[in-house]
């Protein structure tokens, strides 16, 4: 597997993805930045405003799109390149070659989680803040990261399935992040309705914000006390995400050993 | 320029691209009518209207017409017509001209079809206030917003345009530069940003304070885009790598 995955950075290589990821993670940081130095984030210490907001908004909006782009690069390059049929003789199945695909998502998330806390550190140096405990904040950045790649595997098996343009692909990916960013952001998981409150307990970007903001806003805060209610914790967090993505998981296999054995 | 338009059109045909460009409006109105159902009260055909606007470009039109630009340049490489077109001679300037000035005329499509997909959605849901007056009023805004959203995004797309396989770099820089649009309304700086000139300009209200914008310094923005463009336009061409 480990070979297979190399393999998948090689490929990546040519597309200088890594490089997209690292563009892309240092979007967000610049104007978030430009607003702490405005003095925009109340009475938190300015790296601290600046982390929950690149970790609360913009990982949110643009680890999800960035992970659904690079999926299709993935899945559809074997297609285009007619390769598939190649790895088959090697042999190497379907089951492998899509789990070596889908750790390299997790790969990348984590490079942009990584990212987004380094530009947050140099945010907070510029800002002439007290950086305090790193290592919680990289702990946070690696659940993060994990939370969001799983979370975003329900996307990647309609990418697999429908199996067609990349322009399709990513519209796909966008609506389904704007859709859980909708729902958890403007804090559509407070409202009685209960088709609402079904999908703000059950799609990953609610849920995990549900537990990004008992983290990120100050206890004591009205904010904090009008939303405690409804946050919730890192094992329940873990555990609806990863039911979702392992069901996706399994969905994604299943699907691509179909497509395999029609090449 | 009228027959490069022409064959843009007719390219256009066989693209599924536009397909997805009313795919997309079609689920920006449904992601609106969806929140509208979290916040308390009933809306307004207007109301409704005016949160499609702010949604459309604040999350999802600028990327769109990022990746629909992005992909008919793209297509001449793939389907390695450009060489093609290079020989008639049709200068790569004057090409990516036409891309352009066809991307404006289906980001005025986008918004009819927005406005069709708003005034459906509102039948549907039975939203009060349905009158020609403000369906004309809704269609002059979302019209008005798309050509702005279009005009600030044009710098993207003739940058990405001229450089073989960079659109979906365009894209996801698209979407953030939308997205930032919203913090940018929200901290007074709706006439500055680029993206959100185009609310100035559509004198949009929902939820803001009356004399919010400067229509001057719209102006001074839209010109400046303008210009950059133009430069970037004079300056334009093919930067792709080729095997000799």
């Amino acid at each position: 597997m480990p070979d297979l995955v190399k393999c998948e950075f090689w490929k990546l290589k040519r597309k200088k993805f890594v490089l997209f990821v690292i563009f892309s993670a240092l979007l967000f940081p610049v104007p978030f930045t430009a607003l702490v130095l405005k003095g925009n984030v109340g009475d938190l210490n300015a790296f601290d405003g600046l982390y929950n907001m690149l970790f609360c908004i913009a990982v949110p909006v643009m680890l999800p799109c960035i992970l659904g782009i690079i999926a299709a690069m993935l899945f559809y390059m074997e297609r285009d390149h007619a390769t598939l049929k190649n790895l088959m003789v090697i042999p190497v199945s379907a089951w492998e070659i899509a789990t070596a695909k889908i750790v390299v998502l997790y790969l990348i998330s984590l490079l942009f989680t990584c990212v987004t806390l380094f530009s947050a550190i140099i945010g907070g140096i510029i800002a002439g803040a007290d950086l305090g405990n790193i290592g919680n904040k990289l702990v946070i950045a690696v659940i993060t990261a994990i939370l969001y790649a799983t979370g975003t595997l329900p996307i990647i098996i309609a990418i697999v399935k429908f199996n067609r343009s990349y322009i399709f692909a990513v519209i796909l990916t966008f609506f389904y992040t704007m859709f859980g960013f909708s729902l958890a952001f403007t804090g559509q998981f407070t409202s009685e309705n209960q088709v609402l409150k079904v999908l703000t307990s059950l799609l990953p970007t609610p849920v995990i914000y549900r537990w990004q903001a008992s983290r990120m806003i100050g206890q004591g805060t009205t904010a904090f006390e009008n939303w405690q209610p409804y946050f919730l914790k890192l094992g329940i967090v873990v555990f609806t995400v990863f039911i979702l993505g392992g069901i996706s998981y399994f969905a994604i296999i299943k699907i691509y050993k179909k497509q395999e054995g029609q090449v | 320029m009228a027959r490069l338009i022409k064959t843009e059109l007719w390219k256009l045909k066989r693209y599924s691209v536009i397909w997805i460009g009313i795919a997309t409006m079609l689920s920006v109105v449904l992601l609106t009518c969806f929140m509208e159902i979290g916040t308390p009260g009933t809306p307004t055909f207007s109301s409704f209207s005016d949160d499609v606007i702010w949604n459309s470009f604040s999350l999802i039109f600028p990327a769109t017409i990022v990746l629909i630009a992005g992909y008919m340049m793209e297509r001449e490489r793939t389907d390695g017509t450009l060489k093609n077109i290079m020989a008639i001679p049709v200068s790569f300037r004057r090409l990516l001209l036409g891309k352009v000035f066809v991307c404006g005329m289906i980001a005025v499509f986008l918004a009819i079809v927005e406005l069709l997909f708003t005034a459906l959605i509102s039948l549907f849901c039975r939203y009060e206030g349905i009158v020609l007056g403000s369906v004309m009023r809704s269609l002059v805004q979302m019209v008005g917003m798309n050509c702005f959203v279009f005009i600030s995004v044009l710098p993207v797309i003739v940058f990405t345009g001229q450089r073989a396989g960079a659109f979906m770099t365009g894209v996801a820089f698209a979407f953030f530069y939308g997205f930032i649009g919203t913090f940018a309304s929200g901290h007074g700086l709706s006439c500055l940003y680029p993206v959100t000139i185009g609310l100035g300009f559509i004198n949009y209200q929902n939820g803001m304070e009356a004399g919010t914008y400067n229509i001057f310094r719209c102006i001074t923005v839209l010109l400046i885009m303008l210009v950059i463009t133009a430069v970037m336009l004079l300056l334009a061409h093919d930067r792709s790598k080729t095997q000799k």
